[in-house]
Protein backbone atom coordinates (compact mmCIF):
# COMPACT_ATOMS: atom_id res chain seq x y z
CA UNK A 1 0.00 0.00 0.00
CA UNK A 2 1.08 3.36 -0.95
CA UNK A 3 2.44 5.34 2.09
CA UNK A 4 0.12 8.63 0.86
CA UNK A 5 -3.39 6.60 0.87
CA UNK A 6 -2.12 5.22 5.02
CA UNK A 7 -1.23 9.10 5.81
CA UNK A 8 -4.69 10.69 3.87
CA UNK A 9 -6.45 7.88 6.24
CA UNK A 10 -4.47 8.59 9.00
CA UNK A 11 -5.79 12.23 8.97
CA UNK A 12 -9.52 11.22 7.91
CA UNK A 13 -9.62 8.83 10.35
CA UNK A 14 -7.96 11.58 13.46
CA UNK A 15 -10.24 14.50 12.07
CA UNK A 16 -13.87 12.68 11.43
CA UNK A 17 -12.85 10.29 14.59
CA UNK A 18 -12.61 13.08 16.89
CA UNK A 19 -15.17 15.15 15.37
CA UNK A 20 -17.84 12.38 15.37
CA UNK A 21 -16.44 10.75 18.56
CA UNK A 22 -17.08 14.10 21.01
CA UNK A 23 -21.22 12.94 20.48
CA UNK A 24 -20.71 9.48 19.51
CA UNK A 25 -19.05 8.33 23.16
CA UNK A 26 -22.05 10.22 24.46
CA UNK A 27 -24.37 8.47 22.06
CA UNK A 28 -22.69 4.94 22.99
CA UNK A 29 -22.60 5.28 26.60
CA UNK A 30 -25.82 6.07 26.54
CA UNK A 31 -27.28 3.14 24.67
CA UNK A 32 -25.23 0.97 26.53
CA UNK A 33 -26.85 1.69 29.36
CA UNK A 34 -30.10 1.39 27.20
CA UNK A 35 -29.51 -2.33 27.11
CA UNK A 36 -30.90 -2.88 30.79
CA UNK A 37 -33.20 0.53 30.27
CA UNK A 38 -36.29 -1.84 31.67
CA UNK A 39 -33.68 -2.97 34.73
CA UNK A 40 -32.77 1.03 35.65
CA UNK A 41 -36.60 1.87 35.19
CA UNK A 42 -37.02 -0.51 38.00
CA UNK A 43 -33.88 0.17 39.96
CA UNK A 44 -35.52 4.18 40.14
CA UNK A 45 -38.91 3.07 41.33
CA UNK A 46 -38.38 1.11 44.04
CA UNK A 47 -41.98 1.52 44.88
CA UNK A 48 -42.39 -1.51 42.30
CA UNK A 49 -41.75 -4.80 43.92
CA UNK A 50 -43.39 -6.76 42.03
CA UNK A 51 -41.44 -10.10 41.16
CA UNK A 52 -39.95 -11.45 37.20
CA UNK A 53 -42.38 -14.07 35.99
CA UNK A 54 -45.22 -12.51 38.05
CA UNK A 55 -48.88 -14.36 36.71
CA UNK A 56 -51.17 -12.24 35.16
CA UNK A 57 -54.78 -12.82 36.14
CA UNK A 58 -58.17 -11.79 34.38
CA UNK A 59 -58.56 -9.85 37.96
CA UNK A 60 -55.77 -7.18 36.57
CA UNK A 61 -56.84 -7.75 32.51
CA UNK A 62 -60.31 -6.37 34.13
CA UNK A 63 -59.08 -3.74 36.39
CA UNK A 64 -56.91 -2.14 33.85
CA UNK A 65 -59.76 -2.83 31.26
CA UNK A 66 -62.10 -0.70 33.28
CA UNK A 67 -59.22 2.16 33.37
CA UNK A 68 -58.62 2.06 29.88
CA UNK A 69 -62.64 2.53 29.16
CA UNK A 70 -62.59 5.48 31.65
CA UNK A 71 -59.66 7.03 29.81
CA UNK A 72 -61.79 6.36 26.27
CA UNK A 73 -64.45 8.41 27.67
CA UNK A 74 -62.49 11.10 28.34
CA UNK A 75 -60.99 11.04 24.98
CA UNK A 76 -57.69 10.08 25.70
CA UNK A 77 -55.80 7.39 23.68
CA UNK A 78 -54.13 4.91 25.41
CA UNK A 79 -52.30 1.72 25.12
CA UNK A 80 -51.92 -1.31 27.37
CA UNK A 81 -48.10 -2.67 27.81
CA UNK A 82 -48.24 -6.34 29.07
CA UNK A 83 -46.08 -7.97 31.54
CA UNK A 84 -42.64 -9.50 30.46
CA UNK A 85 -39.84 -10.99 32.25
CA UNK A 86 -37.89 -7.51 32.56
CA UNK A 87 -40.96 -5.47 33.31
CA UNK A 88 -43.41 -7.68 34.68
CA UNK A 89 -46.42 -4.92 35.97
CA UNK A 90 -49.32 -4.17 33.97
CA UNK A 91 -49.12 -0.96 32.67
CA UNK A 92 -51.54 1.79 30.74
CA UNK A 93 -50.06 4.27 29.13
CA UNK A 94 -50.05 7.49 27.12
CA UNK A 95 -47.72 9.67 25.42
CA UNK A 96 -47.30 13.09 27.34
CA UNK A 97 -45.12 14.75 24.25
CA UNK A 98 -41.73 13.44 26.10
CA UNK A 99 -42.38 10.00 27.25
CA UNK A 100 -44.93 7.27 28.27
CA UNK A 101 -46.40 7.71 31.23
CA UNK A 102 -49.73 6.24 33.31
CA UNK A 103 -50.65 3.50 35.81
CA UNK A 104 -48.92 0.18 36.49
CA UNK A 105 -51.21 -2.50 37.82
CA UNK A 106 -49.88 -5.51 39.73
CA UNK A 107 -50.37 -8.51 37.24
CA UNK A 108 -51.45 -10.45 40.02
CA UNK A 109 -54.01 -8.47 41.86
CA UNK A 110 -55.37 -5.40 39.21
CA UNK A 111 -53.71 -3.19 42.25
CA UNK A 112 -52.58 0.07 40.81
CA UNK A 113 -48.84 0.67 42.32
CA UNK A 114 -48.24 4.10 43.05
CA UNK A 115 -44.41 4.83 41.76
CA UNK A 116 -42.48 8.04 41.89
CA UNK A 117 -42.49 9.92 38.68
CA UNK A 118 -39.07 9.39 36.52
CA UNK A 119 -37.81 8.97 33.11
CA UNK A 120 -35.53 6.24 34.02
CA UNK A 121 -34.12 4.05 31.92
CA UNK A 122 -35.65 5.82 29.05
CA UNK A 123 -33.99 9.17 29.08
CA UNK A 124 -30.96 7.03 28.39
CA UNK A 125 -32.42 5.14 25.51
CA UNK A 126 -34.27 8.60 24.21
CA UNK A 127 -30.69 10.51 24.60
CA UNK A 128 -29.32 7.38 22.89
CA UNK A 129 -31.29 8.23 19.55
CA UNK A 130 -32.08 11.81 19.99
CA UNK A 131 -29.86 13.34 22.05
CA UNK A 132 -32.98 14.83 23.54
CA UNK A 133 -33.43 17.00 20.05
CA UNK A 134 -35.99 15.27 18.38
CA UNK A 135 -36.23 14.65 15.00
CA UNK A 136 -33.10 16.37 14.16
CA UNK A 137 -31.12 14.39 16.89
CA UNK A 138 -32.33 11.53 15.74
CA UNK A 139 -31.14 12.94 11.89
CA UNK A 140 -27.51 14.05 13.81
CA UNK A 141 -27.14 10.90 15.21
CA UNK A 142 -27.54 8.62 11.75
CA UNK A 143 -25.11 11.06 10.33
CA UNK A 144 -22.46 10.89 12.84
CA UNK A 145 -23.54 6.87 12.19
CA UNK A 146 -22.10 7.19 8.89
CA UNK A 147 -19.00 9.53 9.94
CA UNK A 148 -18.22 6.75 12.56
CA UNK A 149 -18.13 4.20 9.83
CA UNK A 150 -16.10 5.87 7.72
CA UNK A 151 -13.75 6.59 10.45
CA UNK A 152 -13.55 2.47 11.14
CA UNK A 153 -13.02 1.70 7.26
CA UNK A 154 -9.95 4.04 7.11
CA UNK A 155 -8.74 3.05 10.53
CA UNK A 156 -8.91 -0.88 8.84
CA UNK A 157 -7.22 0.32 6.08
CA UNK A 158 -4.49 2.14 7.92
CA UNK A 159 -3.91 -0.73 10.82
CA UNK A 160 -4.85 -3.39 7.70
CA UNK A 161 -1.21 -5.25 7.78
CA UNK A 162 -1.09 -5.75 11.64
CA UNK A 163 -4.59 -6.10 11.73
CA UNK A 164 -4.71 -10.39 12.27
CA UNK A 165 -1.27 -10.34 13.80
CA UNK A 166 -1.14 -7.95 16.63
CA UNK A 167 -5.27 -8.71 18.01
CA UNK A 168 -3.96 -9.60 21.15
CA UNK A 169 -1.26 -6.83 21.53
CA UNK A 170 -0.74 -4.83 24.43
CA UNK A 171 2.14 -3.40 25.78
CA UNK A 172 1.46 -1.64 29.21
CA UNK A 173 4.75 -1.36 29.49
CA UNK A 174 6.06 0.98 26.85
CA UNK A 175 5.71 4.37 25.97
CA UNK A 176 2.47 5.95 27.78
CA UNK A 177 1.32 7.37 24.21
CA UNK A 178 2.13 4.20 22.24
CA UNK A 179 0.22 2.35 25.49
CA UNK A 180 -2.65 4.35 24.65
CA UNK A 181 -2.56 3.16 20.95
CA UNK A 182 -1.82 -0.38 21.52
CA UNK A 183 -5.73 -0.33 23.96
CA UNK A 184 -7.39 1.57 21.34
CA UNK A 185 -6.22 -0.97 18.30
CA UNK A 186 -6.58 -3.66 21.10
CA UNK A 187 -10.46 -2.76 21.91
CA UNK A 188 -11.17 -1.61 18.42
CA UNK A 189 -10.10 -4.82 16.73
CA UNK A 190 -11.80 -7.41 19.11
CA UNK A 191 -15.27 -5.68 19.08
CA UNK A 192 -14.94 -4.75 15.37
CA UNK A 193 -18.13 -7.06 14.75
CA UNK A 194 -19.76 -5.67 16.91
CA UNK A 195 -19.46 -1.96 16.70
CA UNK A 196 -19.83 -2.11 12.97
CA UNK A 197 -22.95 -4.34 13.59
CA UNK A 198 -24.43 -1.75 15.76
CA UNK A 199 -23.43 1.69 14.29
CA UNK A 200 -24.84 0.01 10.99
CA UNK A 201 -28.10 -1.32 12.07
CA UNK A 202 -28.42 1.70 14.33
CA UNK A 203 -27.92 4.17 11.21
CA UNK A 204 -30.23 1.75 8.76
CA UNK A 205 -33.00 1.64 11.12
CA UNK A 206 -33.55 5.45 10.98
CA UNK A 207 -32.00 5.80 7.70
CA UNK A 208 -35.64 6.97 6.49
CA UNK A 209 -35.11 10.50 8.04
CA UNK A 210 -31.78 11.48 5.90
CA UNK A 211 -32.49 9.53 3.35
CA UNK A 212 -36.31 9.30 2.45
CA UNK A 213 -37.60 6.47 0.33
CA UNK A 214 -39.56 9.10 -1.75
CA UNK A 215 -39.48 8.36 -5.53
CA UNK A 216 -38.20 10.77 -7.90
CA UNK A 217 -40.86 11.79 -9.36
CA UNK A 218 -42.57 13.06 -6.20
CA UNK A 219 -40.26 15.31 -5.85
CA UNK A 220 -39.52 16.87 -8.87
CA UNK A 221 -43.53 17.08 -9.02
CA UNK A 222 -45.59 20.22 -8.57
CA UNK A 223 -46.91 20.42 -5.32
CA UNK A 224 -51.13 19.88 -4.98
CA UNK A 225 -52.58 22.04 -2.39
CA UNK A 226 -53.44 20.64 0.14
CA UNK A 227 -57.35 19.30 0.53
CA UNK A 228 -59.15 19.29 3.55
CA UNK A 229 -59.57 16.30 5.40
CA UNK A 230 -62.51 14.89 4.35
CA UNK A 231 -62.89 12.04 7.14
CA UNK A 232 -64.81 12.00 10.65
CA UNK A 233 -62.67 13.73 12.93
CA UNK A 234 -64.57 14.32 16.16
CA UNK A 235 -66.60 11.16 17.28
CA UNK A 236 -69.52 12.41 20.29
CA UNK A 237 -70.57 8.86 20.88
CA UNK A 238 -69.25 7.09 23.97
CA UNK A 239 -66.60 4.18 22.89
CA UNK A 240 -68.19 0.84 23.92
CA UNK A 241 -67.08 -0.62 26.18
CA UNK A 242 -64.39 -3.39 26.03
CA UNK A 243 -64.95 -7.27 25.76
CA UNK A 244 -62.76 -9.71 28.43
CA UNK A 245 -59.29 -9.46 27.39
CA UNK A 246 -57.92 -12.53 28.49
CA UNK A 247 -59.81 -15.38 26.08
CA UNK A 248 -58.69 -12.48 23.11
CA UNK A 249 -54.98 -12.81 24.66
CA UNK A 250 -55.19 -16.76 24.28
CA UNK A 251 -56.88 -16.69 20.56
CA UNK A 252 -54.19 -13.56 19.33
CA UNK A 253 -51.12 -16.24 20.67
CA UNK A 254 -52.89 -19.28 18.62
CA UNK A 255 -52.87 -16.28 15.26
CA UNK A 256 -49.76 -15.51 15.59
CA UNK A 257 -48.01 -18.70 15.19
CA UNK A 258 -47.45 -19.25 19.67
CA UNK A 259 -45.84 -15.85 20.04
CA UNK A 260 -46.32 -14.09 23.41
CA UNK A 261 -48.26 -10.83 22.87
CA UNK A 262 -46.60 -6.85 23.68
CA UNK A 263 -49.24 -4.80 23.96
CA UNK A 264 -52.23 -4.00 22.98
CA UNK A 265 -53.84 -0.92 20.90
CA UNK A 266 -57.06 0.69 20.98
CA UNK A 267 -59.11 2.14 18.74
CA UNK A 268 -63.21 3.00 18.30
CA UNK A 269 -64.02 0.38 16.17
CA UNK A 270 -61.34 -2.66 17.45
CA UNK A 271 -58.36 -3.45 19.07
CA UNK A 272 -55.01 -4.82 17.77
CA UNK A 273 -52.85 -7.41 20.01
CA UNK A 274 -49.44 -6.75 18.85
CA UNK A 275 -46.46 -9.77 19.05
CA UNK A 276 -43.81 -9.02 21.84
CA UNK A 277 -40.33 -7.47 20.87
CA UNK A 278 -39.25 -10.21 22.95
CA UNK A 279 -40.50 -13.48 20.93
CA UNK A 280 -37.23 -13.14 18.25
CA UNK A 281 -34.79 -11.69 16.78
CA UNK A 282 -36.73 -10.15 13.81
CA UNK A 283 -38.74 -7.35 15.94
CA UNK A 284 -41.65 -6.98 13.56
CA UNK A 285 -45.20 -5.10 14.30
CA UNK A 286 -47.54 -8.73 13.28
CA UNK A 287 -50.71 -7.96 14.89
CA UNK A 288 -54.13 -9.64 15.33
CA UNK A 289 -57.39 -6.98 15.11
CA UNK A 290 -60.60 -7.71 16.96
CA UNK A 291 -63.68 -6.21 16.78
CA UNK A 292 -65.30 -4.08 19.42
CA UNK A 293 -67.29 -4.51 21.36
CA UNK A 294 -68.04 -8.61 20.92
CA UNK A 295 -64.46 -9.33 20.53
CA UNK A 296 -64.67 -11.18 17.01
CA UNK A 297 -61.30 -11.92 15.23
CA UNK A 298 -60.84 -9.86 12.19
CA UNK A 299 -57.81 -11.35 10.98
CA UNK A 300 -53.53 -10.88 11.67
CA UNK A 301 -51.49 -8.71 10.28
CA UNK A 302 -47.99 -9.93 8.72
CA UNK A 303 -45.57 -8.02 7.04
CA UNK A 304 -43.67 -10.42 4.74
CA UNK A 305 -40.86 -10.34 1.70
CA UNK A 306 -37.26 -10.31 1.98
CA UNK A 307 -36.90 -6.73 2.38
CA UNK A 308 -39.18 -6.36 5.38
CA UNK A 309 -37.66 -9.68 6.89
CA UNK A 310 -34.26 -7.66 6.82
CA UNK A 311 -35.32 -4.18 8.14
CA UNK A 312 -36.72 -6.52 10.91
CA UNK A 313 -33.75 -8.43 11.68
CA UNK A 314 -31.38 -4.59 11.46
CA UNK A 315 -34.35 -3.46 14.18
CA UNK A 316 -34.05 -6.90 16.15
CA UNK A 317 -29.96 -7.31 16.28
CA UNK A 318 -30.13 -3.47 17.17
CA UNK A 319 -32.81 -3.28 19.55
CA UNK A 320 -31.81 -6.53 21.22
CA UNK A 321 -34.85 -7.03 22.96
CA UNK A 322 -35.15 -10.56 22.35
CA UNK A 323 -32.15 -11.61 23.63
CA UNK A 324 -31.67 -13.52 27.15
CA UNK A 325 -29.82 -12.25 30.30
CA UNK A 326 -26.39 -13.94 29.09
CA UNK A 327 -26.26 -12.10 24.97
CA UNK A 328 -27.48 -9.05 27.00
CA UNK A 329 -24.64 -8.89 28.83
CA UNK A 330 -22.67 -9.52 25.83
CA UNK A 331 -24.04 -6.32 23.93
CA UNK A 332 -23.56 -4.28 27.62
CA UNK A 333 -19.94 -5.60 27.62
CA UNK A 334 -19.75 -4.82 23.93
CA UNK A 335 -21.35 -1.46 23.92
CA UNK A 336 -18.88 -0.42 26.76
CA UNK A 337 -15.69 -1.65 25.20
CA UNK A 338 -16.91 -0.25 21.62
CA UNK A 339 -17.66 3.16 24.26
CA UNK A 340 -13.78 3.04 25.59
CA UNK A 341 -12.51 2.97 21.63
CA UNK A 342 -13.79 5.94 20.68
CA UNK A 343 -12.82 7.66 24.09
CA UNK A 344 -9.05 6.21 23.77
CA UNK A 345 -9.16 7.80 20.63
CA UNK A 346 -10.26 11.05 21.63
CA UNK A 347 -7.33 10.74 24.07
CA UNK A 348 -4.73 9.37 21.32
CA UNK A 349 -5.85 12.65 19.69
CA UNK A 350 -5.28 15.19 22.15
CA UNK A 351 -2.29 13.63 23.07
CA UNK A 352 -0.38 13.16 19.85
CA UNK A 353 -1.14 17.21 19.04
CA UNK A 354 -0.16 18.65 23.14
CA UNK A 355 3.61 19.25 22.17
CA UNK A 356 2.97 20.97 18.95
CA UNK A 357 -0.38 22.72 19.42
CA UNK A 358 -0.97 22.65 23.55
CA UNK A 359 -0.82 25.94 23.16
CA UNK A 360 -2.95 26.94 21.03
CA UNK A 361 -7.16 28.03 22.27
CA UNK A 362 -8.14 25.28 19.81
CA UNK A 363 -6.31 22.55 21.48
CA UNK A 364 -7.25 23.93 24.66
CA UNK A 365 -11.47 23.57 23.21
CA UNK A 366 -10.90 20.05 22.60
CA UNK A 367 -9.38 18.86 25.76
CA UNK A 368 -11.92 20.39 27.59
CA UNK A 369 -14.74 19.43 24.99
CA UNK A 370 -12.69 15.65 25.43
CA UNK A 371 -12.85 15.48 29.19
CA UNK A 372 -16.66 16.91 29.61
CA UNK A 373 -17.50 14.08 27.34
CA UNK A 374 -15.55 11.24 28.74
CA UNK A 375 -15.76 11.99 32.64
CA UNK A 376 -18.39 14.64 32.71
CA UNK A 377 -20.80 12.07 31.44
CA UNK A 378 -20.30 9.48 33.82
CA UNK A 379 -20.68 12.19 36.75
CA UNK A 380 -23.53 13.73 34.92
CA UNK A 381 -25.35 10.41 34.67
CA UNK A 382 -25.09 9.22 38.16
CA UNK A 383 -26.12 12.72 39.45
CA UNK A 384 -29.25 11.51 37.98
CA UNK A 385 -29.15 8.06 39.94
CA UNK A 386 -28.32 9.79 42.94
CA UNK A 387 -31.25 12.68 41.99
CA UNK A 388 -33.66 9.62 41.85
CA UNK A 389 -33.15 8.27 44.64
CA UNK A 390 -32.60 11.63 46.93
CA UNK A 391 -35.53 13.95 45.57
CA UNK A 392 -39.01 13.20 47.63
CA UNK A 393 -41.08 10.62 45.99
CA UNK A 394 -43.87 12.51 45.82
CA UNK A 395 -42.26 16.15 44.95
CA UNK A 396 -44.41 17.69 41.77
CA UNK A 397 -42.16 17.45 38.55
CA UNK A 398 -39.29 15.38 40.02
CA UNK A 399 -38.60 13.90 36.80
CA UNK A 400 -38.11 17.24 35.07
CA UNK A 401 -35.70 18.12 37.93
CA UNK A 402 -34.07 14.57 37.55
CA UNK A 403 -33.37 15.70 33.88
CA UNK A 404 -32.33 19.52 34.69
CA UNK A 405 -29.56 18.19 37.27
CA UNK A 406 -28.35 16.03 34.71
CA UNK A 407 -27.65 18.76 32.48
CA UNK A 408 -26.83 21.44 35.39
CA UNK A 409 -23.63 18.59 36.84
CA UNK A 410 -22.89 18.25 33.00
CA UNK A 411 -22.80 22.01 32.17
CA UNK A 412 -20.69 22.71 35.81
CA UNK A 413 -17.72 19.66 34.43
CA UNK A 414 -17.99 21.95 30.79
CA UNK A 415 -17.30 24.59 32.93
CA UNK A 416 -14.42 23.18 35.21
CA UNK A 417 -12.89 22.22 32.29
CA UNK A 418 -13.39 25.41 30.78
CA UNK A 419 -11.68 27.01 33.47
CA UNK A 420 -8.65 24.85 33.74
CA UNK A 421 -7.75 25.18 30.29
CA UNK A 422 -5.44 27.79 30.80
CA UNK A 423 -2.75 25.62 32.67
CA UNK A 424 -0.22 23.72 31.45
CA UNK A 425 -1.43 20.47 32.63
CA UNK A 426 -4.91 19.22 31.84
CA UNK A 427 -4.31 16.92 35.01
CA UNK A 428 -5.66 19.76 36.70
CA UNK A 429 -9.24 19.28 35.32
CA UNK A 430 -8.87 15.24 34.66
CA UNK A 431 -7.94 14.62 38.42
CA UNK A 432 -11.00 15.97 40.29
CA UNK A 433 -13.89 14.61 37.75
CA UNK A 434 -12.29 11.37 38.00
CA UNK A 435 -12.50 11.42 41.27
CA UNK A 436 -16.37 13.29 41.64
CA UNK A 437 -16.82 9.87 39.52
CA UNK A 438 -14.88 7.79 42.27
CA UNK A 439 -17.17 9.32 45.08
CA UNK A 440 -20.19 8.96 43.56
CA UNK A 441 -20.12 5.88 41.87
CA UNK A 442 -18.69 4.40 44.94
CA UNK A 443 -21.50 6.00 46.94
CA UNK A 444 -24.32 4.05 44.90
CA UNK A 445 -24.15 1.46 46.62
CA UNK A 446 -24.71 3.21 50.52
CA UNK A 447 -27.13 5.17 49.05
CA UNK A 448 -28.95 2.38 47.71
CA UNK A 449 -29.26 0.41 50.81
CA UNK A 450 -30.11 3.67 52.90
CA UNK A 451 -32.81 5.14 50.91
CA UNK A 452 -34.32 2.00 49.54
CA UNK A 453 -33.24 -0.90 51.92
CA UNK A 454 -36.49 -2.91 51.32
CA UNK A 455 -36.23 -3.03 47.42
CA UNK A 456 -32.85 -3.88 47.76
CA UNK A 457 -33.86 -7.30 49.36
CA UNK A 458 -36.85 -8.02 47.32
CA UNK A 459 -35.01 -7.22 43.93
CA UNK A 460 -31.61 -7.99 44.54
CA UNK A 461 -30.61 -9.09 41.23
CA UNK A 462 -31.33 -6.01 39.85
CA UNK A 463 -29.87 -3.73 42.64
CA UNK A 464 -27.03 -5.22 42.81
CA UNK A 465 -26.21 -5.33 38.64
CA UNK A 466 -26.65 -1.41 39.06
CA UNK A 467 -24.71 -0.72 42.27
CA UNK A 468 -22.18 -2.88 41.11
CA UNK A 469 -21.65 -0.80 37.88
CA UNK A 470 -21.39 2.19 40.25
CA UNK A 471 -18.54 0.28 41.72
CA UNK A 472 -17.10 -0.60 38.40
CA UNK A 473 -17.33 3.52 37.01
CA UNK A 474 -15.31 4.07 40.55
CA UNK A 475 -12.80 1.45 39.98
CA UNK A 476 -11.94 2.62 36.67
CA UNK A 477 -11.90 6.40 37.61
CA UNK A 478 -9.75 5.67 40.46
CA UNK A 479 -7.35 3.55 37.89
CA UNK A 480 -7.29 6.59 35.43
CA UNK A 481 -6.47 8.87 38.01
CA UNK A 482 -3.33 7.14 39.56
CA UNK A 483 -2.14 6.49 35.64
CA UNK A 484 -2.37 10.11 35.72
CA UNK A 485 -0.63 10.46 39.00
CA UNK A 486 1.90 8.48 38.21
CA UNK A 487 2.35 10.53 34.90
CA UNK A 488 3.71 13.35 36.64
CA UNK A 489 2.68 15.68 33.95
CA UNK B 1 -22.23 -24.57 30.01
CA UNK B 2 -22.23 -24.09 26.15
CA UNK B 3 -20.73 -20.54 26.40
CA UNK B 4 -17.96 -21.42 28.36
CA UNK B 5 -16.84 -23.95 26.03
CA UNK B 6 -17.18 -21.50 23.29
CA UNK B 7 -14.90 -19.14 25.65
CA UNK B 8 -12.64 -22.37 25.85
CA UNK B 9 -11.87 -22.80 21.61
CA UNK B 10 -11.66 -19.26 21.33
CA UNK B 11 -9.04 -19.35 24.19
CA UNK B 12 -7.30 -22.54 22.39
CA UNK B 13 -7.19 -20.36 19.43
CA UNK B 14 -5.81 -16.98 20.90
CA UNK B 15 -3.28 -19.22 22.04
CA UNK B 16 -2.46 -21.07 18.87
CA UNK B 17 -2.11 -17.63 17.12
CA UNK B 18 -0.10 -16.41 20.09
CA UNK B 19 2.50 -19.31 19.21
CA UNK B 20 2.21 -18.50 15.79
CA UNK B 21 3.81 -15.00 16.61
CA UNK B 22 6.37 -16.00 18.67
CA UNK B 23 8.73 -12.88 17.88
CA UNK B 24 5.52 -10.26 18.19
CA UNK B 25 4.59 -12.10 21.68
CA UNK B 26 7.91 -13.03 23.09
CA UNK B 27 7.51 -16.76 22.88
CA UNK B 28 10.00 -19.44 21.90
CA UNK B 29 10.42 -20.57 18.53
CA UNK B 30 7.59 -23.99 17.96
CA UNK B 31 9.04 -26.93 15.77
CA UNK B 32 7.90 -27.78 12.50
CA UNK B 33 5.38 -30.36 13.95
CA UNK B 34 4.22 -27.91 16.77
CA UNK B 35 3.71 -25.27 13.67
CA UNK B 36 1.90 -27.63 12.66
CA UNK B 37 -0.60 -28.44 15.32
CA UNK B 38 -1.27 -24.32 16.02
CA UNK B 39 -1.94 -23.77 12.32
CA UNK B 40 -4.93 -26.70 12.77
CA UNK B 41 -5.81 -25.53 16.38
CA UNK B 42 -6.55 -21.80 15.06
CA UNK B 43 -8.76 -22.86 12.26
CA UNK B 44 -10.45 -25.84 13.74
CA UNK B 45 -11.14 -24.48 17.66
CA UNK B 46 -12.97 -21.21 15.86
CA UNK B 47 -15.15 -23.43 13.86
CA UNK B 48 -16.06 -25.97 16.57
CA UNK B 49 -17.19 -22.82 18.62
CA UNK B 50 -19.14 -21.36 15.72
CA UNK B 51 -20.76 -24.85 15.23
CA UNK B 52 -21.53 -24.95 19.03
CA UNK B 53 -22.91 -21.57 19.26
CA UNK B 54 -25.20 -21.69 16.04
CA UNK B 55 -26.59 -24.95 17.61
CA UNK B 56 -29.29 -23.19 19.84
CA UNK B 57 -30.21 -20.57 17.00
CA UNK B 58 -28.65 -18.81 14.43
CA UNK B 59 -29.00 -15.31 14.98
CA UNK B 60 -27.97 -15.48 18.56
CA UNK B 61 -25.40 -17.86 18.14
CA UNK B 62 -23.27 -15.70 15.88
CA UNK B 63 -23.94 -12.66 18.09
CA UNK B 64 -22.70 -15.03 20.76
CA UNK B 65 -19.69 -16.53 18.95
CA UNK B 66 -18.61 -12.62 18.01
CA UNK B 67 -19.09 -11.78 21.78
CA UNK B 68 -16.75 -14.49 22.76
CA UNK B 69 -14.19 -13.45 20.34
CA UNK B 70 -13.84 -10.43 21.88
CA UNK B 71 -13.67 -11.30 25.47
CA UNK B 72 -11.66 -13.83 25.21
CA UNK B 73 -9.06 -11.65 23.24
CA UNK B 74 -9.43 -9.28 25.70
CA UNK B 75 -8.50 -11.53 28.75
CA UNK B 76 -5.60 -13.28 26.82
CA UNK B 77 -4.29 -9.58 26.08
CA UNK B 78 -4.52 -8.68 29.81
CA UNK B 79 -3.07 -11.75 30.46
CA UNK B 80 0.15 -11.23 27.90
CA UNK B 81 0.36 -7.53 28.89
CA UNK B 82 0.80 -8.40 32.54
CA UNK B 83 3.04 -11.43 31.93
CA UNK B 84 5.66 -8.56 30.32
CA UNK B 85 5.38 -6.15 32.35
CA UNK B 86 8.44 -5.26 34.18
CA UNK B 87 8.38 -5.54 37.85
CA UNK B 88 7.55 -2.14 39.91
Amino acid sequence: MRETLRTRLGWLHAWAGFLAGLIATCIFMTGTLSVFDAEMTRWMQPENQVPANAPLTGTALDAAAALIHEQQVRGSSVFLTLPSPRSPTLDVLHYDGQKFVGTLFDPRSGVPITVRATMGGTFFFSFHYTLLAGTTGTRLVDILGIALLVTIVSGIVIHLRALVPDIVMLRLSTARLRGWLDAHLLVGVLFLPFTIMIIYTGTVVNANLILPATPLTHLFAPEKPEMPAAGPTVTTAAPPPLPALAPLLATARRSLHGREIGFILFSPDRLSLYASDASGPFLTRDHADFSLPDGHLLGTTTTPGPIAHTMQAMHGLHYARFAPLGLRWLYFLSGLCATGTIASGLVLFIMKRRRASGHRIGFRIGEGLTITTITGLPISILVFLWCNHLLPATMTGRDRLETSLFFGAWILCAGHAALHSTSTSMNTAWRPQLAMTALLGGGLPVLDVVVCPHAVRSLWAIHAGMDGLGVLAAIMALYARRQLQDDGT
Amino acid sequence: MNFAIICGLWLMAFACHVRLQPARYRFARLTPHGRRVAVMGRIAAPACALMLAIRPGGITGVLTWFGSLSIMGLLVALWLALRHRPAA
